[in-house]
């Protein structure tokens, strides 16, 4: 009696294994699927560059050569800082004026006291089967967001051009 | 003693047709998904959807080809493909000599417009990119190529011949 209470079995045990079996299986095969399009590729090394726009004279110099980027929503490394060009932020008028080419458009002059920061930075990322290039899941493509963190500096940045070999 | 044998032999209770219920709508509920999902796909059509990308930087602009194989950000479905695309200015408000605000050429941003041939489903209420994101004008999509991320700016859908 008490042998029969422990091995019961019955068909409908046996159905909730399989179901649960069933999802365990299709989860795995499209977290397979997915990274193999999307991550499975080989490692390359990059350099990108991303742009901080109008970042004040004060912060410039904590954005330095050979500091570790990461990626300031998940701590992630991004990659190591290459080099740093700075030049002064876009001030755009606010007048309408001949473009020359009998259009308008305003006057363009450089800002006193704010930057726009291009940082090249080197990484080895991964490049999946469509030849898109990826580090901790950040897509490296133009225009691509990057929440760029350094100690002491967080900004939100953009990507302006990627060279891969 | 007896009975209770029986019984447990049996072992076919209101609660165990409870569960076989629930496991059979969830069994058929993933079927008909993955029915819907590729019925779905089969019925996809390809629609000419006219776009602009706004106000973006000159890297960006460049870097978005005619040719190029699109992509959806949200769940990197291919989506199609760009076929035509030209950038130019983008616009900003200013005051003309009146006071008056016009529309100028902006010095340094740019303005993407373009074609893509999406594939999607036509419904009632118009084209669904991919088969979920309704393609009305004004309605934007984030996606991407192998060289540049951007969001689109959908301008007018018609049926691609």
């Amino acid at each position: 009696m008490a042998n029969n209470n422990k091995t019961r079995f019955n068909f409908v045990d046996v159905l909730v294994i399989l179901v649960i079996l069933a999802i365990i299986g299709a989860s795995v095969l499209l977290i397979l699927n997915r990274n193999d399009l999307l991550n499975l590729g080989e490692e390359v090394p990059v350099e990108y560059v991303v742009r901080i726009s109008k970042v004040k004279a004060d912060y410039l110099p904590l954005i330095k050569e050979g500091e570790t980027a990461k990626n300031s929503s998940d701590g992630k490394e991004i990659g190591t800082i290459l080099s740093v060009k700075t030049e002064p932020s876009p001030v755009y008028g606010d007048t309408a004026i001949s473009d020359g080419n009998n259009g308008l458009t305003v006057s363009l002059g450089e800002a006193e006291d704010s930057f726009d920061v291009y940082v090249t930075i080197k990484t080895d990322a991964s490049r999946d089967q469509r030849g898109i290039l990826s580090t901790d899941g950040i897509r490296l493509l133009v225009g691509s967001t990057v929440y760029f963190k350094i100690p002491s500096f967080t900004s939100v940045s953009f990507i302006t051009s990627v060279k891969s070999n | 003693m007896a009975n209770e044998t029986t019984s447990q032999k049996s072992g076919f209770h209101v609660l165990d047709a409870f569960i076989f219920l629930l496991v059979a709508l969830c069994i058929a509920a993933i079927v008909m998904r993955i029915v819907q999902t590729f019925d779905r796909k089969e019925q996809f059509e390809t629609a000419s959807v006219t776009f602009s990308v706004i106000d973006v930087a000159e890297d960006t602009a460049k870097a978005l080809h005619a040719g190029s194989t699109v992509y959806l950000a949200s769940n990197n479905d291919k989506i199609g493909s760009i076929s035509i695309v030209t950038y130019g200015p983008a616009t900003l408000s200013a005051k003309d000599e009146n006071g008056n605000l016009v529309s100028v050429a902006h010095p340094t941003r740019k303005t993407i417009t373009g074609t893509a041939l999406l594939t999607g489903i036509w419904t009632d209420d118009g084209f669904l990119i991919n088969g979920t994101l309704l393609a009305s004008a004004g309605a934007t999509v984030l996606i991407y190529t192998n060289e540049v991320e951007c969001t689109l700016t959908v301008e007018k859908v018609e049926r691609a011949d």
